[in-house]
């Protein structure tokens, strides 16, 4: 194991940030898997040793992460917000990480973790004129500077363009296959479906499931899954629909039909036939339960 | 260990530097010459001496090291914490309470530096087109000893305060009132308090090194209390130092990185 919670517990004054977790994280990558403001940041910041927990036990690498710099050296951290020192340029900042952290060599440290995040040739401009994206890379390659065992990655996709994402998501996937294990946050279930099937689900500081993201992709489906489509004949549309077995309620106003399916891609492969028959134009089709706050909602109330 | 210890000096270092606080210090650290040198061009009937030392009494071992210390100490505690730095920062080789050590080690040092050119640059700035001030060196170093002494108490003082409260905000109020209250008026009135502050305490250590134990007009203030000598002052300000030393480490201990998520 290489993070073990027992009963973990965080309060900010009367704010419950964690209630109760338990849980154990195996090697390998694993995603945490929550809307903002479930508890996940707080969840990691406990694990890397940066807060103290309230009440409860938190193991990582087999000891306690609360003030144990020689375990801060085992694990790599790349935070969610940007918190550079914007005048340095991105050598000298993950040189100035690496010495700190007691790397024997920073300098050929520091020219190695930014070559692998393919950081090289802007290394030597400020932070201060950095992409969000080299900002990203930046951040992994301070993270990976010291050749850490476990990798702590807080929602490191976010904000970034699809191409970024890609290179991004290759380093992580890089950094597990050359032995590392990496716990990375998010809270949109398709990017951790990208890095790896090993998922937790954290929803309003509570643990709501841990296992396969196939397993909780069943979960979801179970539920009926509610998709928006606008249309300039939303009523002549919604007639159609409510002929289809995979609707389940359907309710409409002059600009748009409201269908819930508990089939999702069955109704999605139909849709373009249906409206066709019907003679309405589709003009936007949107999911508002595609998004984690309802497939949470869902969870939760099961 | 060693190495990361300095590289934790040299970020600190770096840190000084850069950006607006920079800014501040550096007018705080010039604008006592500046207004020096305006007063002896302009000026009829300046006395060289008398303009030094007062600018010296009044501002550079009064407001300039409070201030410098009160921009660094908030800025290397909650700052750091607030621009999401203090997360790289405590991520380390290093223990947390060696970390504070080293930055305010660094810092005081930094900043009595600083006090110094300030003050070499008044007593020249006083001296302009007349004759330099005598003894000037040596008045330029033993106060820039004993304001460094002053630097490394408040520091303290303002680094537990960035570390206990979980707010900039909350810190710079910790933080600013008892040197309003306590270093400012306090210390000005006439009462037997005022023995007990640190600027009267500094001053008190400047007496005779400066002035060669001579009350002149800068002390005529001292009539209902008593101004601690050399062997006084000195230790009420090592016993505080250690005291702010030792909070701000273990505030440093304490402190859990939150980020703002928390609020």
């Amino acid at each position: 194991m290489i993070v073990e919670a027992d009963h973990l517990n965080k309060w900010y004054g009367r704010v419950i940030a964690l209630n109760d977790v338990s849980m154990r994280i195996e090697p390998g990558i694993t995603g945490l898997l929550g809307p903002n403001g479930a508890g996940k940041t707080s969840f990691m910041r406990i694990l890397i040793g940066l807060m103290r927990e309230s009440s409860g036990e938190m193991r990582v690498l087999g000891e306690s992460p609360w003030n144990n710099p020689k375990l801060s050296v085992r694990i790599g951290y790349c935070p969610e917000h940007d918190g550079f020192y914007e005048g340095m340029t991105g050598m000298q900042f993950v040189t100035a990480l690496a010495r700190i952290r007691g790397v024997k060599d920073p300098v050929a440290a520091a020219k190695r973790a930014v070559d692998w995040v393919r950081m090289a040739e802007a290394s030597d401009r400020k932070i201060l004129t950095y992409s969000r994206g080299m900002r990203q890379r930046i951040k992994i390659a301070q993270a990976v500077v010291h050749k850490p065992e476990l990798l702590v990655l807080d929602e490191p996709l976010t904000g970034s363009d699809p191409i970024v994402r890609q290179e991004l998501i290759g380093l992580i996937k890089a950094f597990a296959q050359e032995g590392g294990s990496v716990i990375v946050s998010s809270h949109v279930l398709h990017e951790i479906e990208q890095l790896t099937r090993r998922i937790v689900l954290i929803h309003r500081g509570r643990l709501v499931a841990e296992g396969d993201v196939g397993q909780i992709r069943d979960l979801i489906d179970r539920h009926p899954h509610t998709v928006e489509v606008k249309s300039d004949r939303p009523r002549d549309l919604a007639a159609a629909l409510a002929r289809e077995p995979e609707v389940v309620e359907i309710r409409f106003d002059p600009s748009a039909v409201w269908v819930r399916t508990p089939k999702p891609d069955a109704f999605y492969s139909k849709l373009p036939r249906i409206a066709l028959d019907a003679g309405a134009e589709v003009k936007e089709i949107s999911s508002p339960d595609d998004n984690l706050e309802a497939v949470f909602r869902y969870l939760t109330e099961t | 260990m060693i190495q990361a210890a300095l590289g934790f000096a040299g970020l600190t270092l770096r840190g000084l530097i850069g950006g607006r606080r920079a800014t501040a210090a550096a007018v705080l650290v010039l604008a006592p010459p500046f207004f020096a040198l305006i007063a002896s061009m302009f000026g009829k009937h300046v006395d060289p001496v008398k303009l030094f030392h007062g600018f010296m009494f009044y501002f550079s071992l009064w407001f300039v090291i409070y201030l410098l210390s009160l921009i660094y100490g908030i800025s290397m505690s909650i700052g750091e914490i607030e621009d999401g730095t203090a997360g790289y920062l405590y991520l380390s080789a290093v223990p947390k309470w060696l970390i504070v050590l080293i930055q305010m080690g660094v810092t005081t040092a930094a900043l009595s530096a600083m006090l110094f050119v300030n003050l070499l640059l008044t007593g020249l700035a006083a001296s302009y087109g007349r004759e330099l001030v005598p003894n000037l060196l040596r008045d330029v170093v033993s106060c820039t000893l004993v304001g460094g002494v002053g630097i490394a108490v408040s520091l303290g003082y303002y680094v537990t305060c960035g570390l206990t409260f979980r707010t900039p905000t909350g810190a710079l109020a910790a933080a600013l009132f008892p040197t309003f209250f306590w270093e400012i008026l306090v210390t000005s009135w006439p009462m037997k308090f005022a023995e007990y502050t640190l600027t009267n305490n500094l001053r008190g250590m400047l007496l005779p090194m400066v002035f060669n134990n001579s009350r002149g007009p800068l002390y005529r203030y001292v009539v209902n209390f008593h101004l601690p000598d050399y062997g006084e002052a000195s230790m009420f300000l090592s016993i505080l130092m250690g005291l702010f030393l030792i909070t701000a480490m273990i505030a440093a201990m304490n402190r859990s990185i939150e980020g703002k998520e928390a609020r």
